[in-house]
This record gives C-alpha cells, sequence and structure tokens, in this order.
C-alpha cells in the first residue's frame, strides 16, 4: 500500500518508515507540512501534529474540507483524551499515542485501510445497504428507497467508508459543496434521523462530540 | 524537530508540588480572613449615631444658652416695666391699703413676681399679696441684683420720694431655663432610638447593593473564571472588581500557561521516547542471534518503563496541580472507548473489554483528568488482576467502575487506601499503584465525583472501583 508519512524526528521516521516498508508498504517520507501538502500518489496518510511549520491538525481539516477522503492515522504526542477527540473530529481515522508499537501501528495501518475501501459503486454496503454512486439510487434489501437531495448527500457521504465516524463538520462541508448550504446544523439530526427510518435506526450510530458512522 | 532541549522530568513535577503546597497553606487564612471580626455596616451605625446625637446635644446646650439670655432679658425688663408702672400709681392708690375685699376680687393665684412700693424711708407702703411686709432688699441701688433667694429690680422714682422693688424667686427663674432646655433634650432622647432605626435601615440598603458581586462569586464553580460583572455595582465597588477581575485574568493566564507547559512538555518527553523505542524494537527485529537479541529486548524494557515513568510524571504534573480542572459536559461511553483504545493489546485479546448498561447520561467535568483517571483504574487492573483476569469497564447512567476478576486485594488493605485518602495524605507520599489510586482519588474530588473501592467482589476475589458522578446540569 502506498503510505504518506508526515514525521519530523529522523530517528523515529526513519524506524517506522522502514519498519513499515519491511511489511511491504511503499512510504513517501515528509518531514514539513508543506512537502506533505502536496505529495500525491498515496492511499492512507500517517500524520504528525507538532511540526516545525505547522500543525498536523490543519492539515488534516484542509483536506477533508477540500473533499479528500483518504483514510488518515494521526501519531502523535499529545496523549489526552481531549487530543484524541480533536483529532477525530478533524476528521482522524485513527489515533495513535507515542512512543507506539510498530507493529501495533502496522496493525492499525491494516484495519483502518481495510474499512477504508469504499463500497464498488452498485455493490453492497453492508449486509442490506447497496447504493449506487453515479445513480444517486440506493437499496435496501433489493428494495429501492426514495431518498431526497440532501438525504443522498449525507448518506453517500457516510457510505464512503461505513465504519469510519464523519464529524458535523466533515458532513456540513460535504452538504455545502454540493451547494446545500441551507443545512442548518440542526437539520443534519434530522436528515440522520429521516435516513434511520428509512435505514432502520441502527444503521447510522452516533457518537456524541465526535459525529456519525454508517454500521458495516 | 524542536531545538530545545527536554527538561528535566523531576523538574516541573516538583515545581508544581511546591505550588500545590502553597495553595493549600493559603486556603485555610483565606477562610479566615472571610470570617469578619467586625461589621462596617454595626461600626458605622455606631459612629454615625455617636456624631449625630453629639451635634444635637451640642446644638441643644446652644440654644439653650442662647434662650437663655433671651428669656433674661425679656424677664429683666418686665421687672423693670412693672416697676416703672409702680412708681407711676396715683398717690390715691397708695393710700388705700388692699382691703380684704378687693384683695377677693383677684382669687386665689400663684405669684411668680412680687413688688413692693416703698416711701422715702423705707417703709412698705403697696405689696403684692405674696410680698414680705419688710423691704425686699433695703437701702439697694437702683437696677437689678440678687438679695437671698430674691432677684430684685429696684427703681426710685425721679423726686425720690418712692421707692419701686420688683422681685422675682431665682428658683423660678431657673425653672424656666430647665424647662425650656428638658424640650430640647428631651426630643434628643425620644428622637435618638427612631434615628437610629432609620440610620440602620439605610446602611442596610446601602451595603445591600455591595451583595451581588459578592454573591456571583460564592456561588460560581471552581472553575469559572470569566470576570465579574459589574451591573448595578456602585461607583465605590468598581476599583475592587477592577482588581478582582484582574485577578480573575492572572488566575486564567495561569492555567492557560499550565496546559501549555504540561502539553510541551509531553510532547518534549514522548517525541525521543518514541524514536528510541521504535529503533530498539527495529533492532530486536533485526537481531539474529540471542547475543544481540537479549540487550535490545532489556533496552526495549527499560524503554518501556521509562515510558511508564514520563507518562505518570505527567499526569501527576496535570493531576496534582489542579489548575487545568475544567467543568464540561463529558459523555462517560465516549471517554471509556477513548481511553480503551491506548489499550489496544488487551483489548484484541478479550482481556479489557466495555460494557454500557441502560441509558448513559453527560456528566460534569474534565474530559483529560478523567481520562487519566480511567486509563490508571484500567493499568492497575491489568496489572494486579493477573494475566487470566477480565477486566470490565462498565458505564451504567452517572456510574464509572473498573473490575476485575483477579485474586483482588484483602478488605482491611482496601479500607487502608480509603483511610489513607481520607487524610489527604496519599498524595505524594504512596508509591507504586497506590500513587495511581491516590490520582483517580484526586480527580474524584475535584470533578465532585464518589470513589467506590471494593475487594472482594464476590466469591473472595475481584476488585473493583467506581466513580459516582452528579449529572450535568447544563445538559437537558
Amino acid at each position: 500500500m502506498d503510505l504518506l508519512l508526515l514525521e519530523d524526528d529522523a530517528d523515529l521516521g526513519l524506524a517506522v518508515r522502514d519498519h513499515l516498508a519491511a511489511a511491504g508498504h511503499r512510504v513517501q517520507w515528509c518531514a514539513r507540512v508543506a512537502e506533505a501538502d502536496v505529495a500525491t500518489g498515496w492511499a492512507l496518510a500517517l500524520l504528525d501534529l507538532h511540526l516545525p511549520d505547522g500543525d498536523g491538525l490543519g492539515l488534516l481539516r484542509r483536506w477533508r474540507a477540500a473533499g479528500r477522503a483518504e483514510p488518515v492515522i494521526v501519531l502523535t504526542a499529545r496523549d489526552q483524551v481531549s487530543d484524541r477527540i480533536r483529532g477525530l473530529q478533524a476528521g482522524a481515522d485513527d489515533y495513535l499515542v507515542k512512543p507506539f508499537d510498530l507493529d501495533e501501528l502496522l496493525a492499525r495501518v491494516a484495519a483502518v485501510a481495510r474499512r477504508g475501501v469504499a463500497p464498488p459503486t452498485g455493490g453492497p454496503v453492508n449486509g442490506r445497504l447497496r447504493i449506487d454512486a453515479n445513480a444517486h439510487q440506493a437499496w435496501l434489501g433489493g428494495e429501492a428507497i426514495d431518498l431526497t437531495q440532501m438525504e443522498w448527500a449525507v448518506l453517500a457521504c457516510l457510505a464512503q467508508r461505513p465504519g469510519r465516524i464523519y464529524s458535523r463538520g466533515e458532513i456540513e462541508g460535504r452538504l455545502y459543496g454540493l451547494g446545500l448550504a441551507e443545512a442548518a446544523s440542526n437539520s443534519l439530526e434530522v436528515i440522520i434521523s429521516r435516513l434511520r427510518k428509512k435505514l432502520g435506526t441502527p444503521a447510522i450510530s452516533t457518537h456524541r462530540g465526535l459525529g456519525y458512522r454508517l454500521e458495516h | 524537530m524542536s531545538t530545545e532541549p527536554p527538561p528535566a522530568p523531576a523538574a516541573p513535577a516538583r515545581e508544581l508540588g511546591h505550588r500545590l503546597h502553597r495553595g493549600r497553606r493559603a486556603n485555610p487564612g483565606a477562610l479566615a480572613a472571610t470570617a469578619p471580626g467586625w461589621r462596617l455596616q454595626t461600626q458605622l451605625r455606631r459612629q454615625l449615631l455617636l456624631l449625630m446625637a453629639g451635634v444635637w446635644l451640642v446644638a441643644a446646650v446652644g440654644a439653650g444658652l442662647g434662650v437663655w439670655a433671651r428669656t433674661d432679658e425679656v424677664l429683666d425688663s418686665a421687672l423693670k416695666e412693672t416697676a416703672e408702672r409702680l412708681l407711676m400709681l396715683p398717690e390715691a392708690a397708695l393710700a388705700e391699703p388692699d382691703t380684704a375685699e378687693r384683695l377677693a376680687m383677684l382669687g386665689a393665684h400663684d405669684e411668680f413676681v412680687v413688688y413692693q412700693v416703698q416711701d422715702a424711708a423705707g417703709g412698705v407702703q403697696l405689696k403684692s399679696h405674696r410680698a414680705p411686709t419688710q423691704p425686699l432688699d433695703p437701702g439697694a441701688p437702683d437696677g437689678l441684683r440678687q438679695a437671698g433667694s430674691w432677684l430684685v429690680l429696684s427703681l426710685t422714682a425721679p423726686d425720690g420720694r418712692r421707692r419701686a422693688q420688683v422681685a422675682e424667686t431665682g428658683a423660678h427663674r431657673r425653672l424656666v431655663m430647665w424647662d425650656s432646655m428638658g424640650w430640647l433634650l428631651g426630643m434628643l432622647a425620644a428622637l435618638l432610638p427612631a434615628a437610629g432605626l432609620g440610620l440602620g435601615w439605610l446602611l442596610r440598603r446601602a451595603f445591600a447593593t455591595l451583595e451581588p458581586p459578592r454573591h456571583e462569586l460564592e456561588n460560581r464553580s471552581l472553575h469559572d473564571l470569566r470576570p465579574l460583572t459589574a451591573r448595578h455595582a456602585p461607583a465605590e465597588l468598581q476599583p475592587w472588581l477592577t482588581t478582582v477581575n484582574a485577578l480573575l485574568a492572572r488566575v486564567g493566564d495561569l492555567v492557560d500557561s499550565e496546559r501549555a507547559f504540561a502539553a510541551n512538555t509531553a510532547h518534549e518527553l514522548r517525541t525521543p521516547l518514541a524514536a528510541a523505542t521504535a529503533q530498539a524494537q527495529r533492532l530486536v527485529q533485526a537481531s539474529t542471534d540471542a547475543a544481540t537479541r537479549e540487550p535490545a529486548q532489556a533496552l526495549l524494557r527499560q524503554l518501556d518503563r521509562l515510558t511508564r515513568l514520563a507518562t505518570r510524571l505527567l499526569q501527576l504534573a496535570r493531576i496534582e496541580s489542579g489548575v487545568a480542572i475544567q467543568r464540561e459536559p463529558v459523555d462517560l461511553v465516549q471517554l471509556a472507548v477513548l481511553v480503551i483504545d491506548d489499550f489496544a493489546e488487551a483489548q484484541r485479546s478479550g482481556q479489557l473489554r466495555l460494557q454500557v448498561q441502560g441509558q448513559p447520561m453527560s456528566i460534569s467535568g474534565d474530559v483529560d483528568a478523567l481520562g487519566i483517571a480511567l486509563r490508571n483504574l484500567i493499568d492497575n487492573a491489568l496489572k494486579h488482576g493477573g494475566d487470566a483476569a477480565t477486566v470490565t469497564v462498565r458505564v451504567e447512567g452517572q456510574r464509572l467502575s473498573v473490575h476485575d476478576d483477579g485474586p483482588g486485594v484483602a478488605p482491611d488493605l482496601v479500607a487502608g487506601l480509603v483511610r489513607k485518602f481520607d487524610r489527604g495524605a496519599a498524595g505524594t507520599a504512596t508509591a507504586g499503584s497506590g500513587l495511581g489510586l491516590a490520582m483517580v482519588h484526586t480527580v474524584a474530588m475535584q470533578s465532585g465525583a464518589r470513589l467506590t473501592l471494593r475487594s472482594p467482589v464476590a466469591d473472595g476475589h475481584g476488585f473493583s472501583a467506581s466513580l459516582d458522578f452528579d449529572p450535568d446540569a447544563s445538559a437537558a
């Protein structure tokens, strides 16, 4: 897998890169936010937060705001629960506190990559739900569901990667990007509750303070 | 990488410890200062009342003296007028002595003023009925003078044949004076209590305007460092409020810098540890023979120890300083999920699991401090429960608990731990797992939660620690 590693500590970066490479990944290693921002051709990013030329979290927020949905694992020395919440809210898929076990990092990369695979168009999202991104159509147990434009946009966002939590900001940013700007902050709750009625309540879980997730 | 050298790990903790002790010593003193030894309001009322009474008294005496002088003048002139009138009486009036009939016409009456009309030899020709038969003041020159108990005005007619003496008793005149003084002083005595009551009411009303800011400060949570609102406060209170607000702002800055310090120290310590750990792991994996593998593994073990030590120091600095404590809504399930995520290995092996029972409620606390507490409880349970034990983190409404089904702790040891916390002695004295529990206890106290330790839980084994929170008032 093609990985992007943003880490300014040379010794740590080297060890991480070597270990990931030994496990068969191809690693692009950057030590600056600016470098990471222009890097291309990667499928999963490992971001340090505290960098000489900026904040990794800011970069992540920019990516998410621009609609980049590649999975991101945050590697950081910030070990407080609130730091973790901020990281996940910024759109991180996972959060690993330094010092970490290199094998644990490999396991997390594998786990995030696994759930990071977007369902093929027209393919099943989970057991019963199937969506066709091009046709803007969703089926539940083989039966087509009638969705409004707004509901479709939210579902499509969550269905990019079932199992990942999408923060309110990410979903609203998506709606904004689609020109559905009138999505006021409390109307997202209304859309989610309508989607739950149509898909079954357990289909979408709420993670207070973090966001929403389409279950596998 | 930052070019700053990482600070010595022990220094920040010690520094924070000192600050903490200062804080602890300062507290009882601050409490004593708030217990008033005297009340400004009472003192002010007493002083104002005394001042008022004093001024009133001086005014009364001054007025009395003035009245005395004027009254003397008036009474003296009345005596003189009477004497002149008597000298102008016709001879006939003097020739006929007062008969009983004529006297009866006047009826019985009191006399404040008596008079005599005397001839040139001093014989009394005419007198008022209470006047003595002997001359009032024989041989006195014209004018006013005291003669015995009488105040006598003598006046000789221009032809020298007649002399009038009009007298008043000194006692009567003094009585008049004292009477008027009595009225003035009596009014003062009667009105002083009323003035006292009125003054008390006014002062109470004035002092009540000082109450709202004090109330606001008193009812505030420990963590609320917003400036005091100065609405409805009198201008005299503004400098005081400004000072308090400046103090609050300084405390707020301290809290922020303490937080930044904790975050920076964490970064400075963890980054080199992470690099060393990762390199050591690479070394272990690259080594092919036992001769190089074993030292590399020892290195890794020591780095693990160092990491745990650093983590504990950072946690202590954060918890013991207590300044970073906030009150915000915390979702216990989210907290548990995020903390458990750090124990990936135990979670994958099934040794650590999360149970959510009932409807979880939002509580009020500091998510980071609670995270440290929960991490310590899980650490303890995993360490003391043994490899075979299962650790369960349970969220039930407002209760967060960690159970393990390991061998547990002797009940008297649990009681000992609790006693130590109650004495507040556990803070820094205890080492090892006791320190972890002491931190949990501190967090519980700062968050207004109750920590309950139980062992054995069932069948003579197991250990449980639970935190009971109050519901978050701000969350509907």
